[in-house]
């Protein structure tokens, strides 16, 4: 580059451009279009919401949904931390991570006070149902109440909450009438009808079956009895904690409660649109593996599978797993092995959709080591980011990938802030 | 430099606002989506002058910095290896601005549809505010407070937590 004509008096052309600038060195004079659009959505949630009150425009861009979208977007280009249940506490804890998969100290975050907490009996347990667009879905157990087959539970032994930590909104969901205890569940985002779901399997006497399924809509703010899945499952399969979801369908294979070894394993896919059920046989190479979870990458429904070592005593996992992609979601015969995980034999906790995988296993006394393994990388690299050791055992069921947002399904329902005001 | 058309052009003259000329390498050219949609243009019919590109909306000293950014990109565009050298150029590059020239700067990238330098201003603008009060967030973007009193302090009230 050159200069031709080079100014002949720098000074002048700095005139000219602050004369443009309305003579002002500490302004920005750019469009509100233009700030809404490309300067907002970088910011993070809590300025976001401080900055609602510089303005009546500011306030009706940074509230639109549309916007909640925009800043999603930005946001999860940079997502880097896990969401994980703490047993121990019954709470949560933030796992970030930064770009050479090193994990960092762990920072635990207060659940916001549900007026279903202090209640006896007291909480024993919580797992986070999903984590999806900077929203997690909970759910409580209460001691005592929460027994499998015996059927000493009621609906108040457990319930399920929405929260958006970052925007502090939290709301309560109640159970389906008297139903009583929920195993196996999954909590996302239905695009096409942009609508956040709960999917729950209960123990219930109360159709002639000794399962139903249910569907909860945060739009609609109601729960739906799934009795298409009666046709097609025995009412003696619950859900696993292993759902995933690809185009509207949800993927799981279900857990019989008959214990009858008997029953085929098989894999169910449900539409949550247009509520279809595909029943797909259980493939035969999946029988070179003793472990397999489902998962997502880049749109493609894929399956992480692993061996056991050979062992009387105990039942550790070979170093390595398999990840298998179905290439074609309507060709059930279009599953191939894609790629391998070297972890070392640790078990695996949550995986991100660029191929992170974070892995877990009991280290010393009391104590979990995590790690992130980058399988994008080739084998003897895949494990070189650093470890994070917790001083516990307390690793809780559920969790997944988070990143901040201002997403709030239920635009009309008041914000737990609010509501904690007006009860004052 | 690559040059894969048949008709091809080395340099493009770009003109700003104030009528001050600068010769851009068309490699340099090509980090703006403007500059390089005319040179492709201009390729297309077949000729082989120079061509000349006034950007009516850009003064010399900006087109300066925005040709200077896309320079440095220019060097960096066949080479992923060097990305965080580059990211703590870019970085070193904008602290040096005061807001005008800031300002300036992401009305140029955006006229001028320099993707990366837009997002780089643009991020560095939000980087630079998130921790203001509403208060400095106003003087700086030049808002007027348009709420009653009793708006504002009832939006404050709902989020006290997100002003601590």
């Amino acid at each position: 580059m050159m200069n031709m004509e080079s100014a002949d008096n720098l000074d002048d052309v700095n005139a000219t451009a602050k004369c443009e600038l309305n003579d002002s060195s500490k302004t920005l004079n750019l469009h509100d279009e233009f700030i809404c659009s490309e300067i907002l959505p970088r910011l993070p949630v809590k300025s976001l919401i401080r900055f609602k009150s510089v303005s009546k425009s500011w306030y009706s861009c940074i509230t639109s949904s549309k916007f909640a979208k925009k800043q999603l977007n930005f946001s999860s280009s940079s997502a880097h931390q896990f969401i994980l249940p703490n047993i121990e506490t019954v709470g949560i804890r933030l796992l970030p991570y930064d770009e050479q998969n090193n994990l960092k100290t762990p920072v635990e975050i207060n659940v916001p006070d549900d007026s279903r907490f202090d209640k006896e009996p007291y909480l024993i347990d919580i797992e986070v149902v999903g984590v999806c667009n900077g929203l997690l879905c909970l759910c409580f157990k209460k001691e005592g109440l929460v027994v499998y087959k015996n059927y000493e539970c009621s609906a108040e032994g457990w319930f399920f909450s929405i929260w958006n930590p970052a925007s502090h909104q939290y709301c309560e969901i109640s159970n389906p009438d008297s139903l009583i205890f929920g195993s196996g569940n999954w909590f996302g985002y239905v695009p096409s009808i942009d609508d956040y779901k709960i999917f729950v399997s209960f123990i219930s006497n109360k159709h002639g079956n000794d399962i139903d399924y249910y569907v909860y809509s945060l739009r609609r703010k109601t729960w739906k009895l799934l009795s298409v899945l009666d046709k097609v499952l025995s009412g003696k399969e619950l859900l696993t904690y292993n759902i995933e979801v690809v185009d509207d369908t949800l993927y799981w294979s279900p857990c019989s409660i008959s214990n009858d070894e008997r029953l085929t394993k098989h894999i169910v896919g449900l539409n949550l649109v247009t509520e279809q059920v595909k029943l797909f046989s259980w493939m035969d190479w999946l029988s070179a593996y003793g472990d397999t979870n489902f998962f997502v990458i880049n749109g493609f429904l894929s399956l992480y599978c692993s061996s056991y070592v050979d062992d009387d005593n105990q039942r550790d996992y070979k170093p390595v797993s398999d990840v298998w992609t179905l290439k074609q979601n309507d060709d059930w015969s279009s599953w191939e092995k894609k790629f391998s995980v070297h972890h070392g034999g640790m078990y695996l906790a949550l995986f991100t959709p660029t191929r992170k995988f974070l892995v877990n296993r009991e280290f010393l006394f009391n104590m979990t080591q995590f790690k992130l393994i980058d399988a994008t990388k080739d084998a003897e690299e895949q494990s070189q980011g650093e470890a994070c050791l917790l001083a516990d055992r307390t690793i809780g069921c559920g969790g997944g990938l988070y990143v901040e947002s201002l997403i709030w399904p239920y635009s009309t329902i008041k914000s737990a802030e609010e509501e904690e005001d007006s009860q004052v | 430099m690559a040059s894969s058309s048949s008709s091809s052009l080395s340099r493009v003259v770009v003109k700003s606002s104030d009528n001050n000329l600068f010769v851009v390498n068309k490699k340099v050219a090509s980090q703006s989506q403007l500059l390089k949609q005319c040179i492709d243009n201009m390729e297309e019919k077949g000729t082989n002058d120079v061509i000349l590109i006034p950007l009516s909306n850009v003064t010399s000293n900006i087109l300066t910095l925005v040709l200077e950014y896309c320079e440095k990109h220019a060097d960096f565009a066949d080479d992923d290896n060097n990305n965080q050298e580059l990211k703590q150029w870019d970085h070193e590059f904008l602290k040096k601005f005061d807001y005008a020239t800031l300002n300036s700067l992401t009305m140029a990238a955006d006229y001028m549809v320099t993707k990366s330098l837009l997002n780089l201003c643009c991020q560095f603008i939000a980087d630079s505010i998130k921790d203001l009060t509403v208060q400095q967030i106003r003087q700086i973007f030049d808002i007027k407070n348009d709420f009653t009193p009793q708006e504002e302090a009832d939006i404050k009230n709902e989020n006290a937590w997100a002003f601590r």
